[in-house]
């Protein structure tokens, strides 16, 4: 019975926002503000960035909202796009995080074209062993065989400057594997050869703090909170922009949520306390 | 037409996976084993769609000659790939028989070979800058840095935690540090776990909002 | 096992790990570009190739789980048959659109190699099953303009898509990712009853856990963070001095002993190799 009774109240603490009109603002996130400001002062017209999405069903919720609007606001600065993944769930997102972004940024104006200005290279196993041939490789293109369409990245209008790692800019990587992170810092060497910035699930966080206080990690989004915030960030960066209104409704059911289990925690552990004080 | 009928499917699914907090039931678990299917197939068909046939068998067959302008041919490569090919055969000798276990043993020998020799250089580049950063200055020239003592007090007292070779008949300085040792350690599982409860929850979060919004609108839009 | 293919074995492990240990070591003392360095990625290939055919190990030992499951009608068969139909529906609608594509691509490629080589006649001798499928359609001269058409068609083809890529794009958007999402989101429930029924501050150990948990999980809360600002800073420094040097010693161990591990399988002093 008790069991009902939390469970039917934890839903409607989460439903409150969607149906209501409870709000709270969104709180400040000072490694999302600083992952903003890092791009907007590396990210250059032109550059080209690796954006690997290393997330499934199972934590797309957290990592979706940070790749949709990571990814618009590299589109924004003219960045050119090579998406992949090393996690075979990812597949769905893959072509669904570049097509909405692309869609959302053709209502403003902005139409970028598949090949010239992002290219899709789908799955490739083995990280370890994918990310050191990449970093040896003399012609990079040439080593990232083909897109998820069959056709040869080489050839693409995209790839006609991508001969060696130094010539990536930037690796965004988005991941809730626990794990993934390190393929990247251990093979690609992020202190010093590639500049490395990483959106993670709220479970990883505290670990990649670590790789953040080493300079492994240029920049670190938390979560879903970074999402929001940076959603918020990008606003504000572009007026007349459509924000993400369902990442925001989401947030908000969020932190009420967490007040929620508080609340349990507290009553718990007073519960407890008054049966003790009885006995 | 489509997308109605995918989110509509999308909740009734979502929907059969939560009847489980009823209880096991039939309900969820065929959609389970629908999942189930759908995600193991998922993996063979993507390695050999991305990497198998455009990395190994393309190259085999000759095809990359065609498809790739830059085509040089390498006869190292070519032996590398065939035998790459064989070795990863092995891994399936022991469904044929058991005599020929020792094939798939021999793969996986190889695959491990390749995974500690790999290993040693990640975790050489992974662990020096780690050191390195793990050395802080404790003061500049306007003022202590408290913090920084804070974060060198951390990895003093974890070190001593993990030092297994001291006497066990602990000093009561030995049995202080320990103790504090320990709250250190909570704290940060402390941290690891308020952030798991985050995370669970943005993912509920997503599946109500999924449920009261997109799959509401489908379901109204039959009637 | 034999003491010779035990020696085999051992010799075989000490020559391939040693290799890539080798090459990360000479590599990063030799600033030119040397020979491993022109080998070694066409040794990660075949690596690659060996990890992604071990891939399919997991999949085939579930069909052949439930397979065996549904022949002897065993408790609980009819849910192995759900399992098996949609396994062997998307693999083989995955398959098919693969094949599918991958002609058309080949087929595009040809045509571009015919109309744009000076020598035709290589790719004509160099791939005659392709050859042999333009000829069907465009006759033994294969003509420019026919050439020219086949490839539009063939470009219509792989724009529109078929049968296959829809049943897969299909299942995927209609049970792989909710149904994923939906598995991984019954954890909430349980976090939430535990929160009720286990989350105690027994003593200053789970005091400190739950505090900690609790400074970390509401340090993002709109709500809270609006009646005490300064917990956000508060969260990341305790995130950034704390809990980062507590985990920089446990990362810290933790990858010393996977470095011993490394060197024990290379030395194959590992016991389970015996």
């Amino acid at each position: 019975m008790t069991q009902w009774v939390i469970y039917s109240g934890l839903l409607i603490a989460l439903l409150l926002p969607i149906v209501g009109t409870i709000e709270f603002k969104t709180p400040r996130n000072v490694e999302a503000e600083n992952f903003f400001q890092l791009i907007e002062d590396n990210v250059k017209p032109g550059d080209i960035v690796f954006v690997s999405l290393d997330f499934g069903p199972g934590t797309a919720a957290e990592n979706l909202p940070q790749a949709n609007t990571v990814t618009e606001h590299l589109f924004r600065k003219g960045a050119k796009i090579l998406f992949l993944s090393f996690s075979p769930q990812a597949e769905p997102f893959l072509s669904g995080v570049p097509t909405s972004v692309t869609a959302r940024l053709k209502n403003e104006g902005l139409d970028l074209k598949y090949g010239e200005d992002y290219a899709i290279a789908g799955f490739r196993p083995a990280p370890a062993v994918f990310l050191q041939r990449l970093v040896l490789s003399q012609n990079l293109a040439e080593s990232l065989e083909n897109d998820i369409y069959g056709t040869r990245i080489s050839t693409l209008p995209l790839a006609n400057n991508l001969k060696s790692i130094r010539d990536v800019s930037a690796w965004f990587e988005f991941t809730g594997l626990a794990g993934m992170v390190q393929n990247y810092i251990q093979y690609l060497n992020t202190g010093n050869l590639v500049k490395f910035f990483h959106g993670c699930t709220s479970v990883i966080v505290p670990e990649a703090y670590i790789y953040k206080d080493s300079k492994q990690i240029l920049g670190l989004l938390e979560g879903i909170t970074g999402g929001v915030v940076y959603d918020e960030l990008l606003s504000k960066r572009y007026e007349n922009r459509a924000r993400y209104s369902e990442f925001s409704t989401q947030f908000q059911s969020l932190s009420l949520g967490q007040l929620y289990i508080l609340f349990l925690i507290l009553l718990g552990n007073l519960l407890t306390l008054i049966k003790n004080v009885r006995n | 037409m489509y997308e109605t009928s995918v989110i509509i499917l999308a909740g009734l699914g979502t929907l059969a996976i939560y009847s489980y907090l009823f209880g096991e039931n039939y309900v969820y678990r065929f959609f389970e084993h629908i999942f189930i299917g759908v995600a193991a197939a998922y993996v063979p068909l993507l390695i050999i769609r991305d990497q198998l046939w455009p990395q190994g068998l393309a190259y085999l067959l000759g095809y990359s000659e065609l498809i790739d302008p830059n085509y040089q041919p390498n006869n190292f490569k070519y032996f590398v790939i065939s035998l790459s090919f064989l070795i990863g055969l092995f891994f399936y000798f022991s469904y044929i028989s058991s005599r020929l276990t020792i094939f798939t043993k021999f793969a996986i020998l190889i695959s491990l070979a390749i995974s500690a020799g790999i290993s040693i250089k990640g975790n050489f580049t992974e662990l020096l800058p780690q050191i390195k950063s793990a050395i802080k200055p404790l003061w500049d020239e306007y003022e202590i840095l408290y913090s920084n003592i804070v974060f060198l007090i951390c990895i003093v007292f974890t070190f001593t935690y993990f030092i297994f070779s001291l006497n066990t008949k602990k000093t009561p300085i030995q049995d202080w540090m320990m103790r504090i040792s320990k709250v250190l350690l909570m704290i940060c599982f402390g941290a690891f776990f308020g952030s798991t409860i985050s995370a669970r929850l943005s993912l509920l979060v997503e599946r109500v909002y999924f449920l009261s919004n997109e799959w509401k609108r489908a379901i109204l839009s039959l009637f | 096992m034999s003491k010779g293919i035990d020696i085999f074995f051992k010799l075989t492990v000490f020559v391939v790990a040693g290799y890539f240990i080798f090459d990360f070591f000479y590599s990063s003392l030799v600033s030119e570009v040397t020979v491993t360095e022109r080998i070694t990625p066409e040794l990660l290939t075949g690596a690659a190739i060996i990890s992604g055919m071990a891939f399919a190990l997991g999949t085939l030992n579930l069909f052949l789980n439930h397979i065996k499951r549904v022949s002897l009608f065993l408790r609980g068969w009819f849910f192995s048959l759900v399992l098996l139909l949609s396994l062997i529906t998307t693999l083989s609608a995955g398959i098919v659109d693969l094949i599918n594509n991958e002609r058309a691509n080949l087929t595009l490629a040809f045509i571009s190699k015919l109309l744009t080589s000076d020598d035709p006649d290589y790719w004509k001798n160099k791939f005659p099953r392709l050859t042999k499928k333009l000829v069907v359609k465009c006759g033994e001269e294969l003509p420019r303009e026919c050439l020219v058409r086949v490839q539009a068609e063939y470009q219509e083809k792989l724009a529109k898509k078929g049968l296959p890529n829809f049943l897969f794009k299909f299942l995927t958007d209609a049970f792989f990712v909710p149904l994923g999402q939906a598995m991984f989101s019954l954890l909430a429930f349980f976090i939430a009853s535990a929160s009720f029924r286990a989350f105690r501050f027994n003593n200053y150990l789970s005091l400190a856990l739950l505090l900690s948990a609790l400074i970390v999980l509401l340090g993002q809360n709109g709500f809270v963070v609006a009646l005490f600002p300064e917990l956000v800073g508060f969260r990341t420094w305790l995130l950034n001095y704390v809990s980062s040097g507590v985990f920089k010693v446990i990362n810290i161990s933790a990858i010393i002993g996977g470095l011993i591990i490394a060197i024990r399988i290379w030395l194959s002093m590992d016991k389970s190799f015996k």
